[in-house]
């Protein structure tokens, strides 16, 4: 990890491991981006997690033009403090049928972030499980305390091991 | 065998009569008699649903899941370009002057709308109010949603935005918005019973001839399609529920 400080706003590079095995080198700063009041994020993803669809809402807050993103592994929003656990949980829970919903911080392109209520449930087409939904919305900042909280403890345990 | 035309108690009360001329245009349109019911509250136009007491509706998202999956319905059209968007106003003089000054609770004044409720409770959720927190009463129309906020009976009203757009001046003016959607993917949906599965495509046909006659773009408008009508696919409706379904209540 390599540190470096401008000002009040404090950045690093890091390297993001998914689940799959891959990785990727990504910038990683201390600058949030607060949710847009009244919207919604909204995407589709398939089977295996590409995106398929997004909304401008989704676009702004990510920081990635839509032809970035149209195409792109939905982890590519992945910010190294979310613990790998639970996305574990998600993927579990989505790919069961059932509806996930939890706290996400999600990382920008630029390397800042935006915490999010995330809902996900599967897009079921006759039968089949062929993608998923996600809906993100504005969460409380008391909800966004407690996630950060929960996941520096996942963290700080995931440490120990 | 005559047909049931429903319209919704969110039709704006000035456009009723309109629906009823639609409600004509489609009788011309498919040869088949159609009849139009215009119900005042939504519990009496669900108990219609359950009956099968309709064949015809302009149908807001969250009855369009339970129409599609319970009861197959078929989509038809959907106002081109239009979202179904809602307001959450409070009154001129309330101490509330965004949603984040909100205490331990809130009271509501709300139609029975479901879409609406269910996406002013989501705009409700960075106040971290529970569900239960939040109290609905129910009033018959927007103006009577109006009145309850302006006259101190709850502390918010929550509003169709085309219906809050509507009201008066003189209501209007006693008003103020605390917050409004800026969702875009939800919108109503023509959609036709299974019974009139025969139906579909003379009725799309009718309402694409709308799109280009002059003479109806005053009917459009009145029915909220300002920018006439666009085809309805399957897998709209089907993004149209799980967009319904990931707003549910958790």
């Amino acid at each position: 990890m390599n540190m470096s400080s401008e000002g009040a706003a404090r950045s690093y590079t890091t390297t993001i491991h998914y689940y799959d095995g891959s990785s990727r080198e990504a910038l990683v700063t201390d600058q949030e981006t607060v949710f847009p009041r009244g919207e919604l994020i909204v995407s589709q993803t398939d089977a295996r997690g590409i995106i398929t669809t997004c909304n401008d809402a989704f676009v702004l807050m990510s920081g990635y033009s839509k032809e970035e993103l149209i195409g792109a592994p939905h982890s590519i929003l992945r910010h190294p403090d979310m613990p790998a656990v639970a996305f574990a949980d998600l993927w579990e829970t989505v790919q069961a049928g059932k509806r996930w919903h939890g706290y996400v911080k999600n990382l920008r392109k630029d390397g800042g972030f935006y915490w999010v209520h995330a809902v996900v449930i599967p897009k079921i087409r006759d039968g089949v499980i062929i993608g998923h939904t996600s809906v993100r919305r504005e969460p409380s900042r008391e909800k966004i305390a407690e996630a950060a909280a929960a996941y520096a403890e996942l963290r700080a345990k995931r440490g120990m091991d | 065998m005559v047909y049931q035309l429903a319209i919704g108690p969110d039709v704006n009360v000035q456009d009723i009569s309109e629906w009823y001329v639609f409600n004509t245009r489609i009788q011309r349109i498919t040869g088949e008699g159609f009849h139009a019911t215009s119900y005042s509250d939504f519990a009496d136009m669900h108990a219609a649903f359950e009956t099968d007491g309709v064949d015809l509706v302009y149908a807001n998202a969250a009855d369009t899941s339970w129409l599609v999956r319970k009861r197959g319905f078929i989509p038809v059209a959907a106002a081109a370009g239009i979202s179904t968007e809602m307001t959450i106003a409070v009154a001129n003089d309330s101490p509330l002057s965004s949603v984040n000054d909100i205490g331990d609770s809130l009271t509501v004044a709300a139609t029975d709308a479901p879409d609406v409720e269910r996406i002013g409770r989501i705009l409700l959720e960075p106040t971290d109010l529970s569900p239960e927190a939040i109290k609905v009463e129910h009033r018959p129309n927007p103006v009577l949603v109006a009145k309850a906020v302006i006259n101190g009976e709850t502390q918010v009203g929550f509003f169709p935005q085309d219906a809050f757009e509507n009201l008066s001046k003189l209501v209007s003016r006693e008003l103020r918005v605390l917050i409004a959607s800026h969702i875009y993917v939800i919108h109503h949906n023509f959609l036709a019973s299974p019974k009139i599965a025969h139906l579909v495509e003379p009725l799309w046909r009718g309402l694409e001839a709308m799109n280009t006659s002059p003479v109806d773009q005053d009917l459009n408008e009145a029915l909220g399609a300002p920018n006439g009508w666009r085809r309805l696919e399957s897998e709209e409706v089907e993004f149209q529920i799980d967009m319904m379904d990931a707003l549910a209540d958790l």
